[in-house]
């Protein structure tokens, strides 16, 4: 019987406790992430002045670490990283090899000394995002990033944890639900009201509503152009290049008006924030001028016109230009198409010129003479305008497709042109003038064309014969 | 029987095609070579070698290679080739092909799209003067002649060398040009003209930065000036990295604003300064108010009177 006793105690004692259980003080907040704008480290090392001189753009890093600065190797360093040396600003030109890169302005006096720190600040923006487990009416949420023990706020690059920098840092809560958040507050680590636990800092932001659970909840610290940002930590001082410092943060929901520093939240969950060097990506991209001279069909409109023959058939097509035999008094045109590529940042120029005028097989006289144009005013600089073809002559004129800039075209109005078709003289060798320049751009072009229109036209006394010449078209980079 | 004479049937069609055979036509012809532009520091009686990697995009020809002078053209970087070749007794510098089978003016054969590397050795002879000469390193192609006009694509990488001996180079830069409206109207962009003139022997490629200032010190605007290389006495426009030098003002840009220029030299040292001053004023905005204030005060007036009339 009193076994039976003490068995029905026992068990009803334990049902009992169903009815009662124990407050539950922490939850887990769920989904909770930092994502980081660059998860890359901040780059601290030192100067080693066998390598580094005063009026030199080489800086050579020292091979040991010494702390907080424990950075070896410019593995983390790019060509264009803004850069410290002491409190002076250099821009990063480029990486020699493994503990030399160059810098510009040139290294100033004071920064050359051996142990002068070097600084890579990187200021990312944290992203803490999470679910909410329960409804807290009116309270607040904590978020605890990792701060270094001794320096946490001096705004210098340190090793065991994010620095707060000297300045204020953003903290927003985005509202929703039953969260109406206002502007958020931030404390470095040690401050008044961040204390506990030790080595973190310390951002809140409190809120009026209900809560709710489930709610997701977007909180981020800094901005994405690294103002009023916490700055990243540098390589820890057990650091293995290639692998990630991992650094543990914290999530909390606070009930109103309790103290973080030792009231116990009603959820919590911790988070990993890894920080690792960032890759760099090279390429060499040669620079490079290309220049095409196509032929151009009888089919293609040019300079407002058809060729009236084919550049881009025949006996040493494209690069004759073959006028065949001449009705008198009779325009005949024909055409080129010039095309100019370059990767060079400077740009191109193309420059065009004959040996001579027209010469009876080839020679200096008789000669076709260059275009007139209509008003005796053409010549390899001053555009005519040339539709009558009793004024003979060889000259061309020029219409541009997709050139950056083009010298003329044959419908450039100007002087004595009406902008029918301008015409000009080829600049001649023999006559000593310099070649002229056709089209241009002062900076990269992907396949700039223009086309170039030749025109002829002999009169009745012209000597009968085969006349040629030569015109060389340079394409020339821009210095 | 008709075995054979179908057999013979084929070949006579076999063989007559190939006296009908279609020509084949070029429909360009291109060339490549790179570097484009090669700046280059030398001391005297020192040898420098320097290779350009030529590309024939057309049909196997013969090219030449020659050297020319150039000279620049207008303030854009550009610059005309002498169409000569140069005569190396007119310059410091003995310039030869160090290829072992190519030689400066002898024609060379290069296969369809196929590339080649031209290798140029370049000597300077003994100066005690810094001074620079610039030329340019021309391949055109051989044509075979006719009776007829041809056009010859040319292709050609800049030399830009300082023969020097002891590395000081002068540096003797001014802007130019420096002339900005004493008002504008801060809804519109506002073009910044200015030249860089090097009066020295050398070329430089300098940098710098035009700082607008609000009156009270505030950098309104700073704009790095593109490091366009200026060679020796000539000038070069200023630029920024991808356009013109262009200050475009917030709207509400009003009052006067300083536009300092200043020039740097390579290595950071400050050569030359300028200062003008801008007044922002909403011009057109004003004018547009005026206007406004004023037809609606005689249309107001307007009214008013017929009011008065209509009551009488």
């Amino acid at each position: 019987m009193k076994k039976h006793v003490i068995f029905a105690t026992i068990t009803i004692t334990a049902f009992a406790s169903l009815f009662s259980p124990a407050t539950l003080n922490s939850a887990n907040l769920t989904s909770v992430k930092d994502t980081l704008q660059t998860s890359r480290l901040s780059w601290g090392a030192r100067v080693e002045a066998d390598g580094t001189a005063e009026g030199a753009s080489n800086v050579q890093i020292q091979a040991a670490p010494a702390a907080p600065l424990n950075s070896t190797s410019t593995a983390n360093l790019h060509a264009g990283d803004s850069i410290l040396i002491n409190s002076n600003s250099y821009t990063v030109v480029g990486i020699i090899d493994a503990d030399e890169f160059t810098v510009t302005p040139v290294i100033v006096s004071g920064d050359a000394d051996d142990g002068d720190p070097i600084y890579l600040e990187m200021k990312p923006q944290h992203v803490v995002t999470f679910d909410t487990s329960s409804a807290v009416a009116d309270g607040f949420f904590q978020v605890l990033i990792p701060a270094d023990a001794t320096t946490p706020a001096d705004g210098n690059i340190d090793d065991g944890g994010f620095d707060f920098d000297t300045g204020s840092i953003d903290v927003v809560a985005t509202d929703t639900g039953n969260y109406d958040f206002v502007t958020g507050v931030a404390t470095y680590s040690g401050n008044t009201g961040c204390t506990a636990p030790a080595n973190y800092h310390c951002f809140e932001a409190h809120y009026s509503g209900n809560g709710g659970i489930g709610t997701s909840i977007s909180f981020t610290i800094g901005n994405t152009t690294g103002t009023n940002s916490l700055i990243a930590p540098g390589e820890a001082s057990a650091h293995t290049e290639a692998t990630a410092d991992t650094y543990s943060f914290i999530v909390k929901n606070f009930a109103a008006s309790t103290d973080p520093n030792v009231a116990t939240p009603i959820d919590q969950t911790t988070g990993k924030i890894a920080l690792i060097e960032a890759v760099r990506v090279s390429a060499t991209v040669d620079p490079t001028i290309t220049f095409t001279i196509a032929g151009v069909g009888t089919g293609t409109s040019t300079c407002g016109a058809t060729p009236d023959i084919s550049t881009a058939t025949g006996t040493n097509a494209p690069l004759a230009v073959p006028f065949g035999s001449m009705t008198l008094n009779t325009f005949k045109d024909l055409s080129h198409n010039l095309t100019v590529s370059t990767n060079a940042s400077g740009g191109y120029v193309v420059t065009a010129s004959e040996d001579d005028e027209l010469g009876l097989g080839g020679a200096t006289s008789p000669a076709i003479a260059d275009t007139p144009g209509d008003n005796t005013l053409a010549s390899d600089s001053v555009s005519d305008e040339w539709g009558t073809a009793t004024n003979n002559g060889f000259g061309y004129s020029l219409e541009n497709v997709d050139a950056a800039a083009i010298n003329f075209e044959y419908t450039t109005a100007t002087g004595n042109c009406t902008g029918t078709f301008c015409a000009r003289q080829f600049a001649n060798i023999a006559a000593s003038d310099s070649p002229a320049s056709l089209f241009s751009s002062t900076t990269v072009a992907n396949s700039e064309n223009a086309y170039v229109c030749y025109r002829l036209s002999v009169g009745a006394t012209q000597q009968a014969g085969d006349y040629e010449n030569q015109v060389t078209y340079t394409a020339t980079g821009t210095f | 029987m008709k075995k054979l004479f179908t057999l013979t049937l084929i070949l006579l069609t076999a063989y007559c095609t190939l006296h009908t055979a279609k020509p084949v036509l070029a429909q360009n012809v291109g060339l490549a070579i790179s570097p484009p532009v090669v700046e280059v520091l030398l001391a005297p009686n020192k040898n420098i070698v320097q290779s350009f990697q030529l590309t024939n995009q057309g049909e196997s020809t013969q090219f030449v290679a020659n050297i020319h002078t150039i000279t620049p053209t207008d303030s854009d970087g550009h610059s005309i080739i002498d169409p000569t070749p140069i005569d190396p007794t007119t310059i410091p510098l003995v310039i030869t092909l160090a290829n072992a089978d190519r030689e400066l003016g002898t024609p060379f054969t290069l296969s369809a799209h196929d590339s080649t590397q031209l290798v140029l050795s370049i000597e300077g002879a003994s100066t005690d003067v810094s001074q620079d000469v610039y030329f340019a390193l021309v391949i055109t192609p051989t044509l075979n002649q006719n009776s007829s006009s041809t056009s010859i694509p040319g292709i050609s990488s800049l030399i830009l060398l300082t023969l020097t001996p002891d590395g000081a180079l002068p540096i003797k830069l001014r802007v130019d040009g420096f002339d900005l409206p004493i008002l504008h109207d801060s809804a519109l962009p506002l073009p910044v003209p200015a030249t860089i003139t090097n009066s020295s022997d050398i070329m430089i490629r300098p940098t710098g930065t035009l700082i607008i200032y609000k009156t009270n010190q505030n950098i309104s605007e700073e704009i790095t000036i593109s490091p366009n290389l200026v060679l020796a006495h000539s000038s070069r426009t200023i630029t920024t990295l991808s356009e013109s030098l262009i200050y475009r003002p917030t709207w509400y840009s009003f009052g006067p604003h300083q536009f300092e220029l200043t020039i740097h030299s390579p290595g950071g040292s400050q050569i030359t300064q300028v200062t003008k001053t801008v007044w922002l004023l909403p011009i057109r905005a004003l004018i547009t108010t005026i206007l406004i204030a004023i037809t609606t005060t005689t249309l107001l007036l307007s009214a008013k009177r017929r009011s008065g009339t209509n009551i009488n």
